[in-house]
C-alpha cells in the first residue's frame, strides 16, 4: 500500500474513475521496485495521452479530438474520404441533373443540400455508428439519408406552393 | 501478405497487454485483479497496473469493453461486441502469421 501516493501522480479525472479499483488491487501486490515503475509510467502516459471515456465519462476531452472513441485512424481516413468523395459525386450528379432537367430546378436544388449532409451520415459508418453490427448501420445510414431527403423535399414543395 | 488493420493497432506498447485483456474477458466478465491473474495463467506474464489500467482506459475508450456497476471497489468489465470482433480479428490475423511461422520451419 505503500505506493498509493503513486496514484497522486495521475491526472484527477482518472483517478477518480480508476483511482478505487487500483487502490484495491494496490492492496494485493507485493510492493517492488518493479511496480513503482510500473505506476510510474503508467502516470506519464495518462498525463500524456488522456483516454476519452465515452459511456459514464468523467476523463477529461483532448483538445483537437473530435472523432468518436471508438473509431481508428483508418476509420476516420475511411469517413473522411467518403465525405470529401460523396460531396463530389453528389455535386457532380446536381450539376448534370441541372443541365438535364432544367424544369424540375426547385427539387434538384435539394441535390445541392444533399451534397453535404448526405456523405456525413455515410461517413458515420466507421465513426459514431461504429459501435453497431454493420446491418444495423447500413439501416441507420439509409433511414437517417432518407430523412434528411425527405425534409428538403417537403421544403422545396413548399416553397414551390407558396 | 499485409495484415488488415484492426481496432488494436494504434495501442502502441499496449497493444500485447490490451490483447490480453481481450482474451481474459472472452469467457465472461473480471475487475482488474481477476484479470491480471488469469492473464498470467494464461500466459505466464503479469502486468502491474499502471499497464494494465493503461489498456483498460484504451479498450474502453475506444468501445471495446465496457464497465459494469458494482458496490464493490472493484468494477468488473465486460466484453462488447466490437471487443468481440476486434479480438476475433486479431486472433485470425495471429493464426495466419502462425501458419506461414509454421510452413517455414518446416521446410527449413
Amino acid at each position: 500500500m505503500r505506493e498509493l501516493w503513486l496514484l497522486r501522480l495521475y491526472p484527477r479525472e482518472w483517478r477518480e474513475r480508476y483511482g478505487p479499483e487500483v487502490a484495491a488491487m494496490l492492496a494485493d501486490e507485493k510492493p517492488s521496485l518493479r511496480l513503482v515503475v510500473d505506476l510510474l509510467a503508467g502516470a506519464i502516459d495518462a498525463r500524456l495521452n488522456p483516454q476519452t471515456i465515452t459511456r459514464g465519462a468523467s476523463m477529461p476531452t483532448p483538445l483537437f479530438r473530435c472523432a468518436p472513441a471508438a473509431a481508428t485512424r483508418a476509420d476516420l481516413r475511411k469517413s473522411n474520404l467518403t465525405i470529401l468523395g460523396g460531396t463530389l459525386l453528389f455535386s457532380l450528379l446536381y450539376i448534370v441533373a441541372r443541365h438535364q432537367f432544367p424544369a424540375a430546378r426547385p427539387y434538384l436544388d435539394t441535390l445541392a443540400y444533399t451534397s453535404f449532409s448526405v456523405p456525413i451520415v455515410i461517413g458515420s459508418y466507421w465513426t459514431e455508428l461504429k459501435p453497431y453490427p454493420p446491418r444495423v448501420r447500413i439501416v441507420l445510414i439509409f433511414a437517417m439519408s432518407g430523412v434528411i431527403v425527405a425534409i428538403l423535399l417537403a421544403a422545396a414543395a413548399i416553397a414551390v406552393h407558396l | 501478405m499485409a495484415r488488415q488493420q484492426d481496432e488494436l493497432d494504434d495501442f502502441g506498447r499496449f497493444a500485447e497487454p490490451a490483447l490480453m485483456i481481450l482474451i481474459s474477458l472472452a469467457d465472461g466478465p473480471k475487475h482488474g485483479y481477476a484479470m491480471t491473474d488469469d492473464i498470467e495463467q494464461v500466459s505466464g506474464v503479469r502486468f502491474g497496473p499502471g499497464t494494465l489500467y493503461g489498456a483498460i482506459t484504451r479498450l474502453e475508450s475506444r468501445g471495446l469493453i465496457v464497465r459494469l456497476q458494482s458496490d464493490d471497489r472493484r468494477n468488473p468489465y465486460r466484453l462488447t461486441a466490437v471487443g468481440e470482433r476486434a479480438l476475433r480479428a486479431r486472433l485470425a490475423a495471429l493464426q495466419a502469421v502462425a501458419r506461414i511461422a509454421q510452413r517455414r520451419l518446416a521446410n527449413a
